[in-house]
Formats: structure tokens, sequence, C-alpha cells
């Protein structure tokens, strides 16, 4: 059974710091493991909202990538 | 065995303070050279443990701050990092009326020194630019929490009975840095090999908090912007200030998105300024009492929080504080809270217990805070949305404010404020400290 990802809360970084192309969404993560950092491969007006459950897709510079779970 | 030793030492379970000092005969027989002398975590029942004239010695070292100071915030044109200290330092030495020779110490909250000017031992070259001599000099690091760390070690100086007069100060520099060089460097608060790469922000993190805060307990944009509207009333009256005209809400709720739901004007702004505080053993007409001066760490990196709603280290210094002092958040009547973004205010004020859990968000935007209406005020100086935020500086900047509360002088005074509670916080709450001040 996959592991539940579930959204805590999200934002849109539209102000980054060198070396980031903004605006990307970045999302606190429920894991098994407790909170983690993620990037939600989605555009930044789709920011999920608490509650929302992803799937795990890959990492990118150390950080896991999520995008929306097929409902 | 009998130890004869000069040593401060924290207990690192009951966050009790130990001290032994020279001529002393202590713990007889026992293998650790430390006893305890004095509280300063919450757990002072193990007072009970003491000897008589170990309690007599613990509560007999008050410490008072005999004067402030600050440069005004904001862009220093004429000013470098060692400038702005110096002459914060000055005019804290003056306030306090006394000269260098009377400064047994310094120490001297930097964040981005190392980082945007290269500097490091600042703290050995302020204490040399200032002429104190070859006193102890010491330079602390934590993030925008810098200055109330120092605040705190030279408090405990006194305390210890290792310094009769200790000058603290904190200082920063960040407007002759690019926006990108300035947000490198603040990153460097954030954990380095998930936080940093992922490409994660301090707006971005508040912008989580932000709308964990609003998912958990229904916190609305107009809430939000009721924070920079109280800040920038009170602000607008203090001459230090960074931004002195009031905003409205709708400014405030259109400014550009920098990290959704936060928008420009819910960002305390770069600043350059330093700000000084003289403490001492020995009290004035002028000086205000030290109640309480407490520190707590917490998560460093987004995995270690389990809740965005709240900041661990606040707690734990609050209540660290609130035990030293013997009052409680009922008793606070003027609080100068870290303001960073608008949102942390009202979650400061809830950690602080000011506010009731869930409910500080409408209780600001209903007025409950504000110099307006009577009783708790919060940031009354304008807080870092309008006084401005040089990080390293802040916290004392804080203190500042609160000295001129209780001195009676303070530009949006709370009338007859007898407690006031300072509360400055480093990084994601890495790091957090909670002074309490009362009339002497």
């Amino acid at each position: 059974m996959p592991e539940d990802y579930r959204v805590v809360a999200s934002t849109v970084v539209r102000v980054a710091p060198t070396g980031f192309a903004a605006p990307y969404v970045l999302a606190a993560v429920r894991t098994a493991g407790g909170l983690a950092l993620g990037r939600i491969d989605v555009g930044p007006d789709d920011a999920p909202l608490p509650g929302t459950a992803l799937e795990s897709i890959g990492t990118q510079d150390g950080v896991a990538v999520y995008r929306p779970a097929p409902s | 065995v009998t130890h004869h030793v000069r040593a401060e030492h924290v207990l690192p379970r009951s966050g009790l303070a130990a001290r032994a000092v020279d001529g002393d005969t202590l713990l007889d027989g026992c293998c650790d050279p430390v006893t305890v002398v004095r509280p300063i975590g919450p757990e002072v029942g193990a007072l009970s443990a003491l000897g008589e004239r170990d309690r007599e010695a613990m509560t007999a070292q008050n410490v008072y701050v005999t004067g402030t100071a600050m440069t005004p915030f904001g862009r220093a044109e004429h000013l470098d990092l060692l400038g702005l200290a110096v002459s914060a330092g000055r005019a804290a030495m003056v306030d306090a009326q006394i000269t260098p020779s009377d400064v047994d110490a310094i120490y001297v909250g930097s964040f981005l020194a190392q980082s945007l000017q290269r500097q490091g031992v600042l703290a050995s070259l302020v204490a040399r630019e200032l002429g104190l001599g070859p006193v102890p000099a010491t330079a602390l690091e934590g993030a925008c929490a810098s200055a109330g760390i120092a605040l705190r070690h030279g408090l405990m100086a006194c305390r210890a009975g290792m310094a009769r007069t200790v000058l603290c100060l904190g200082v920063e520099q960040m407007s002759r840095h690019s926006v990108a060089e300035v947000t490198a460097g603040l990153s460097e608060a954030l954990e380095a090999t998930t936080d940093q790469s992922g490409g994660l922000t301090f707006a971005g993190f508040f912008g989580l908090v932000a709308q964990a805060h609003t998912a958990r307990y229904g916190t609305t944009r107009e809430q939000l912007s009721a924070v920079g509207v109280k800040n920038r009333e009170h602000g607008a009256s203090n001459q230090q200030a960074m931004f002195r005209k009031p905003l409205a809400a709708d400014e405030i709720a259109s400014s550009r998105l920098i990290a959704d739901p936060l928008r420009l004007l819910d960002c305390s702004p770069i600043a350059d300024g330093a700000a000084a505080a003289v403490v001492s053993v020995e009290p004035t007409d002028r000086s205000v009492r030290v109640l309480a001066a407490a520190q707590a760490s917490g998560a460093v990196a987004l995995r270690h929080v389990d809740d965005l709603t709240t900041f661990p280290a606040t707690l734990a210094a609050a209540a660290a504080a609130y035990a030293e002092a013997g009052v409680g958040p009922d008793d606070v009547d003027v609080a100068e809270v870290h303001d960073c973004f608008s949102v942390a205010e009202i979650v400061d004020c809830e950690d602080l217990g000011l506010l009731p859990r869930g409910e500080a968000a409408g209780m600001v935007e209903a007025g409950t805070t504000s110099a307006r209406t009577p009783g708790l005020v919060v940031n009354p100086s304008g807080g870092l949305l309008s006084r401005g935020h040089p990080v390293g500086a802040t916290g004392l900047a804080q203190v500042h404010e609160l000295v001129g509360q209780l001195r009676g002088t303070a530009p949006v005074q709370v009338p007859g404020a007898q407690v006031a509670l300072a509360h400055n916080l480093g990084g994601c709450g890495a790091s957090a400290t909670v002074t309490l001040l009362g009339r002497a």
C-alpha cells in the first residue's frame, strides 16, 4: 500500500533566492515520518489546500516532489 | 575533595543555572565541581534542595537595565556596521550615565556581519572603538534573536557575579547589499541540506504558518491586515521607526504577493540599525528591574516541526520567564513581540499566553492589543513591521521601547505600565528569548 502523504499547508513562493525560478509551490507535507518540505508539481494557481492527498513523483535538489493524488 | 572553582554551567535536565565562585568551598566529596545557586529555568521546585545561604545569594542579585539607546532604523546612509554599533553603544552609556571604564564586558549580537560584511570578531572591534579597554568581548549569533541572546548573556554575567556592568548591543547593516545577497544571508538561518536547497524562504515558511493557522482557526485576510494597520498606527509616533505612514487594510491586502497568503506589507522590511542596553547590578533612579530573562531553542528544519501554528521555543522561554519572575501573562501591561510577518504576531501572542489560543487574530482585529483601547498593548513601538528589522538589532530595540514604557517616556505610552515583556524569535523558531522587565 503506498504511503499516505497529505498537505498540512502550502504556499506559492513568488520571491525566490538566487538559483530558483519563481513562482513555485512548496508544501509542508505530513508523511509517515512526520512533517517534511515538498515541492508540488502544479502551477501557482493550483496550490493544494490543507488535507489534499499527494503522491510522490521523485526528488529534486534533495527535496521530495509531489503532485495531487488522483481522486 | 574540596573544589575551588569559578564557573557557570546550565544543568541540561533541570534547566537550572549553576554557579561557583572564587573562594567558595563547595560540594565536598562530590565529583561534580558545580553547585546550584540561581534558577533560570522553570523547575524552581528544585531550589528546595538548596541551602539557605545559597538561596539568599540567589535572590539577592537583582539586575537592572540602567540605560538604552537605538539608532534610527531604516537606510543608514552615513554609518557602516561599526559606526551603527558605536553610535548605539555610546548613546546607551550616556543614557546610563556611565563612562567606558565602568563597563566590565560587552556582548554583541549580529546575524549577517560575517556573511554580508565578512567581519568576524565584531565584539572586540566594537569594544576597541568604544574605548572599553581589554574587557571580555563576545559576539553572539542566533539569527533574528541575536540581540535578545546578547542581552541575556549580559544579564547572566551580572547575576553570576562575573561583572557589575555590561554593555549589550545588537547591530545589522543590510541596505548596502542587494536583495539577493541579503536573501542568501538570511537563508543561512534555514536548515541547509533540505530547506535551503529546496527553495524555502522565510516568507515561504511563514506563508505555511499563515495557511496552517487559517486552516485550524479560520484566520482571515482582514485579520492579518489588522496587525499591520495597528503597528503602523503605533509606529507613526516613533521617531526612530523606518515606516511612519499609517496604512489602510486594503493597502496591505492589495500589495504584491510574496509567499501566499503573505503580501509585501505583511513582511518586515530590510533595514540598518543598532540598539544597545547597559545592564548592571547597581540600580539608578532611571533604571528598570529585570524580572526574568529566558532563552530556549526549537526547530531548525521544517522536518523538526510538529505543529506550524506554534513555536515551542517561545512556549519554553515564556514558561521559564514567567516562573522566574513570579508573574503570569495576565500581569503583562505592554509587550514587544517578534512580528517579522503579520501572522507571527498572532502566533506569538498565543504562544506567550497574552491572548487565548485560536482567538488572537480576531482580538487583534477587534483592537484588543491596540493603544487605542485599555489593557494590554502589543508592539507600541510599531513592531518589526513599522520600526524595521535590522535582524541582529531587533531584540534590543524591543528593550529600548519597553524601558521607555516603564520610565513613562515612550512615544505611545501605556498608562501606568508596570510589567513589560520582550519576545525575540530566531530562524523558524530555532531560538527564542523572553525578557520580563518591571519598574525598579
